[in-house]
């Protein structure tokens, strides 16, 4: 009799939303999901609440044609794409990656050679050993969060979605040379914080 | 970029900006020789060239490395929040 039941059940969920199970069932890997795209934990939780939220409202047009969790993570996704879009458009107009003062100053003297005191050191740890890879993936994350903004959401997508440049140019709406500019400077900014932060030490 | 700028000549910000392309996908046959030229008599960019290359491997690495759990007490409050919005 109760496994009956309990088979009913299962094939109810099937086609409508049955959200007081959704934590449960589907928290965890919409959180997974959400920290890959984004890498800052607090942010992702804030996209897993805003989608459940958001299904919550929508409830009535699920049709069941795909899995409840299909559904979720299809929302989930919309919210990250939307997380990207805000900073890119608002926050950072392009004329501040194109503007007159180079960034690369800092970086590089006016003939474009290496500035003394920020040339690359040689990088004497070795990272591929355990306890020091554990502490050097902390750092690359704490170097991550201090890039600046876009270089941050370019860095993200390029290597944490292996998304192709093309496509993060079409969604920032971004030129493909102020794509390699942005990339280039994160990088710059990314390898000068590891030195400082890791391997000075 | 200025005028030092010559495809076969590039200075140390163009070199690495060239170096970041490659990463990425093959460059054009000047740009390639412009920058293996220049490789060959900097040091500094070599070993950038080098170092690069293993940030590229440390953030895919990120990736696939298990992010951070969620805790008990947010899915608690989530919970909560669909239930009081189930109610209304």
């Amino acid at each position: 009799m109760q496994v009956e039941d309990r088979h009913t059940t299962v094939q109810k969920s099937m086609t409508s939303c049955n959200p007081k199970e959704w934590v449960k069932l589907y928290a965890d890997d919409l959180f997974k999901f959400a920290c890959s795209k984004v890498a800052d934990s607090a942010q992702a939780q804030d996209l897993v609440q805003d989608t459940f939220l958001s299904g919550l409202q929508a409830m009535a047009q699920f049709r069941g044609d795909s899995s409840e969790k299909t559904w979720l993570m299809a929302i989930l996704k919309n919210k990250i794409i939307d997380y990207y879009r805000k900073p890119a458009k608002t926050v950072f107009p392009l004329d501040s990656i194109t503007s007159d003062s180079d960034p690369l100053s800092l970086f590089f003297n006016e003939k474009g050679h290496w500035r003394k005191e920020m040339a690359p050191k040689a990088w004497t740890t070795d990272i591929q050993d355990g306890i020091r890879q554990h502490e050097f993936t902390r750092i690359l994350r704490a170097c991550m969060d201090k890039l600046n903004g876009i270089g941050k959401t370019l860095f993200q997508q390029k290597f944490l979605e292996e998304k192709k440049s093309a496509d993060i140019c079409k969604d920032l709406a971004i030129t493909p040379s102020n794509y390699w500019v942005i990339i280039h400077r994160a990088k710059l900014q990314l390898r000068a914080c590891l030195e400082k932060n890791w391997f000075s030490n | 970029m200025g005028h030092h700028l010559h495809t076969l000549l590039p200075c140390c910000k163009e070199a690495t900006l060239l170096a970041e392309k490659q990463l990425q996908q093959p460059l054009p046959l000047l740009q390639r020789i412009g920058l293996q030229f220049h490789l060959l008599y900097c040091f500094f960019c070599r070993r950038y060239v080098k170092q690069s290359r293993i940030i590229d491997q440390q953030l895919r690495a990120l990736q696939a490395s298990e992010g951070p759990a969620l805790e008990e007490s947010v899915k608690l409050q989530w919970e909560e929040k669909i239930a009081a919005a189930l109610k209304k």
